[in-house]
């Protein structure tokens, strides 16, 4: 072993640690070493001088320990949706509940009313191969229909696929699929006219 | 013959609160020499309890890689540094900061009566904060350097060379005396 080697020995010689080869070897040398020497001795000053730790009341210390908890029996977290998807169904019932509205003022509005606003074209009806950002046929279309059947039907009722429950935190997971699912199933694009209803500001901050 | 740290949490896990209060008995003086020559003045049994209330509440992330007193030193270690983050401000506490350290650190000196020991303490004054943890984590404690760079966040290499820089300090200081 080197000097360097048997130099780094020296504090577990202080710990009673080294037996052995080791320990006979490292005697050995501090026979020869006075700098070794040395640096054991000031090595021993630094461990004897007493550091006026206070005396700690284990008993005390272990009492205030709780008990353990093993991870078994602990209350299962609650599901933790990802932020986004957080999001996306607050978006959903946003739109959702937009919709409702609308459906509500079409069936108070004149039915003309309906005719003469202008309708985003059907897919039939526009130039082949060009899309316009008015062209939004499945909402618009679903929005007709109810609007339609709103003008023949004495009762209003809401489109099968529009109604939604009490609240979010009443929707089942089906509940909530079904709504992402219909979210889905949204282009997305604005209708081509703004409707004139009291929607607060918090429908624009759909998830992105 | 008495049980191994691990054996002590097997039991304490399996309901034996005895168990729990045997590991404080068996770490407890040590983790407060250490908060001492960490800087932790004042409230040395506190930093003590809060690190074992935090380790056993933590138990289930023990691996029992490193011994269960490194694995404590390393919960108390940053648990004073926490503490001397949150209270920067009051001069409780013992900091000593590189190169400008005989004054704070030897604050508790007027009550040494050794004259040899307040050489050493005044001697382990002049290491930088990391020397200081190193050797006398090395010297007091015994402990190896894997262990000592686990508690400090270093590398064995650098704790090797971190402890030899202060010896030769500690050497040099006890020999200018």
């Amino acid at each position: 072993m080197t000097h360097e080697e048997l130099r780094d020995l020296l504090p577990d010689l202080l710990h009673g640690r080294l037996e052995g080869v080791r320990l006979s070897v490292l005697d050995g040398h501090l026979a020869e070493c006075a700098e070794c020497r040395e640096e054991l001795a000031a090595l021993e000053l630094v461990r004897n001088v007493p550091s006026f730790e206070p005396l700690i009341d284990a008993a005390r210390i272990g009492s205030v320990i709780p008990p353990y908890a093993s991870p078994l029996v602990t209350r299962p977290s609650p599901i933790r949706r990802p932020a986004f998807q957080l999001l996306l169904v607050a978006a959903a019932v946003v739109v959702v509940v937009g919709s409702v509205l609308l459906n509500r003022i079409a069936a108070v509005a004149p039915v003309s009313n309906a005719a003469q606003r202008p309708v985003a074209a059907t897919p039939s009806q526009t130039n082949a191969g060009v899309p316009t950002r008015s062209v939004v046929p499945t909402r618009r279309s679903r929005i007709r229909s109810a609007t339609e059947s709103l003008a023949t039907t004495p009762t209003v009722s809401r489109p099968r696929e529009l109604q939604v429950a009490a609240g979010l935190q009443d929707l089942s997971d089906n509940g909530v699929r079904q709504l992402l699912r219909e979210l889905d199933s949204f282009d997305g694009l604005p209708s081509s006219e703004p409707d004139p209803i009291g929607l607060s500001d918090s429908s624009s901050g759909g998830a992105r | 013959m008495d049980d191994t740290d691990l054996e002590l949490i097997g039991r304490w896990k399996a309901g034996d609160s005895r168990a729990a209060t045997k590991l404080v008995g068996r770490h407890s003086q040590a983790l407060a020499r250490f908060c001492i020559s960490s800087g932790e003045r004042v409230e040395v049994e506190e930093v003590v309890q809060d690190t074992f209330v935090r380790a056993f509440g933590a138990i289930d992330s023990f691996r029992g890689e490193s011994s269960f007193r490194t694995w404590l030193f390393t919960i108390a270690r940053r648990l004073i540094l926490d503490r001397r983050r949150a209270e920067k401000r009051r001069r409780n506490t013992v900091e000593v900061q590189e190169g400008d350290s005989v004054s704070e650190y030897g604050a508790l000196d007027a009550i040494v009566a050794d004259e040899a020991a307040e050489r050493v303490r005044l001697a382990l004054g002049t290491l930088t904060e990391m020397q200081r943890e190193v050797f006398t984590l090395r010297v007091q404690q015994g402990m190896a350097y894997r262990d000592i760079a686990a508690i400090v966040g270093s590398t064995e290499g650098a704790a090797r060379v971190h402890y030899h820089n202060a010896v030769e300090t500690i050497k040099r200081q006890l020999k200018d005396d």
